[in-house]
């Protein structure tokens, strides 16, 4: 059984982590570093935190039905994006 | 002697006639919850429910086994009472006494001390309480309410299986009622477990295709087309036959 409210802080400090370093990414201005750097800001905002929003709104829709009101064929699914969110925003990722 | 056989026989036509009270309420109940069952079949089209239809059948089958033994019974103890009054009691209407005596038997072993008897056709096995014909009469009067959501369906089938588990207490092991409310109560648990089910679905579909939670609505597309999948209709009020 997944828990949901630690989940959900884990996620949330996985995405300010993410988001400072996008914000530095974003800030970097130096003509030979300014692409590559908007580059990996980008596949990080769409692989790592875009997937830990989805996952935080999954979170939300279980607090709002209920913990244990979630349909089965529904629940496993969700579970499994909470997880792979949590996975991902967590471990490196080969770019 | 014959004041007292009198006496005896009235007892036995008195219980005879409040067991068939007892018969005629289970019977109208067992209708009422085929009907519900009738319905719920209808929609999830499962194997529980309509095993649980057939298990309902065969206990109005036994009821009404039951009701014919009564009234036969009945019949007999009241031409007996009005033979023995008039004295005109002889030999030849002895064999009729071999039921009655068991029946007799049954009943001051049993009702005098408020147990289970020993099961005779015909007869209720034991007293049964005011408290469980109220119970019996408001889940009756709540079945001629229609139901809009399986929330409601699921606390009607719970308050089904309290009542069946109820009655299962009442029916000694070699009474011919015996497993069937059991087996009813085992039916209606698995049912319960797929309208709780449904319930859960009905819920969180509302909960997904609400206005209000912004942009969920994106994110959560193809589960709501797996819970409108797995969502059955409402289970609603139509001919039985």
């Amino acid at each position: 059984m997944l828990d949901y409210n630690a989940s959900k802080s884990q996620l949330l400090q996985m995405k300010q982590a993410h988001l400072e370093v996008c914000q530095f990414l974003g800030e970097i201005d130096s003509d030979f570093h300014e692409n590559a750097a908007k580059t990996l800001a980008t596949r990080i905002e769409n692989l790592v935190i875009e997937p830990i929003d989805i996952a935080l709104k999954i979170i939300d829709v279980i607090e709002m039905i209920g913990d244990g009101q979630i349909p089965s064929v529904i629940s496993l699914r969700w579970n499994q994006q909470i997880l792979q969110a949590l996975n991902n925003g967590g471990v490196k990722i080969e770019f | 002697m014959n004041s007292e056989l009198i006496e005896r026989l009235k007892s036995i036509e008195m219980r005879l006639k409040e067991s068939n009270t007892w018969f005629r309420l289970l019977e109208n109940y067992c209708r009422s919850l085929n009907h519900d069952i009738f319905m719920i079949n209808m929609s999830l089209e499962d194997e529980c429910s309509t095993i649980c239809r057939i298990q309902i059948d065969s206990w109005l089958c036994e009821i009404e086994k039951q009701q014919t033994l009564n009234m036969k019974f009945e019949a007999i103890v009241s031409k007996l009472i009005a033979i023995s009054d008039e004295d005109c009691f002889n030999e030849e209407l002895n064999h009729h006494f071999s039921h009655i005596s068991e029946l007799d038997a049954s009943i001051q072993d049993g009702y005098q001390s408020g147990r289970a008897n020993r099961p005779v056709d015909g007869l209720m096995p034991c007293i049964v309480g005011e408290n469980l014909e109220k119970d019996i009469c408001k889940i009756e009067i709540s079945c001629l309410r229609t139901l809009s959501n399986w929330k409601e369906w699921t606390e009607r089938i719970t308050e089904h299986i309290i009542l069946v588990n109820k009655l299962v207490t009442l029916f000694p092991a070699s009474h011919p009622f015996s497993s069937i409310p059991c087996s009813i109560s085992i039916l209606l648990n698995q049912i319960s477990k797929f309208i709780v089910e449904q319930n859960k679905l009905e819920k969180t579909l509302e909960i997904l295709t609400n206005s209000s939670t912004d942009s969920h609505d994106a994110i959560f597309g193809l589960d709501v087309l797996i819970i409108m999948e797995k969502l059955c209709p409402i289970p609603i009020c139509g001919d039985e036959q």
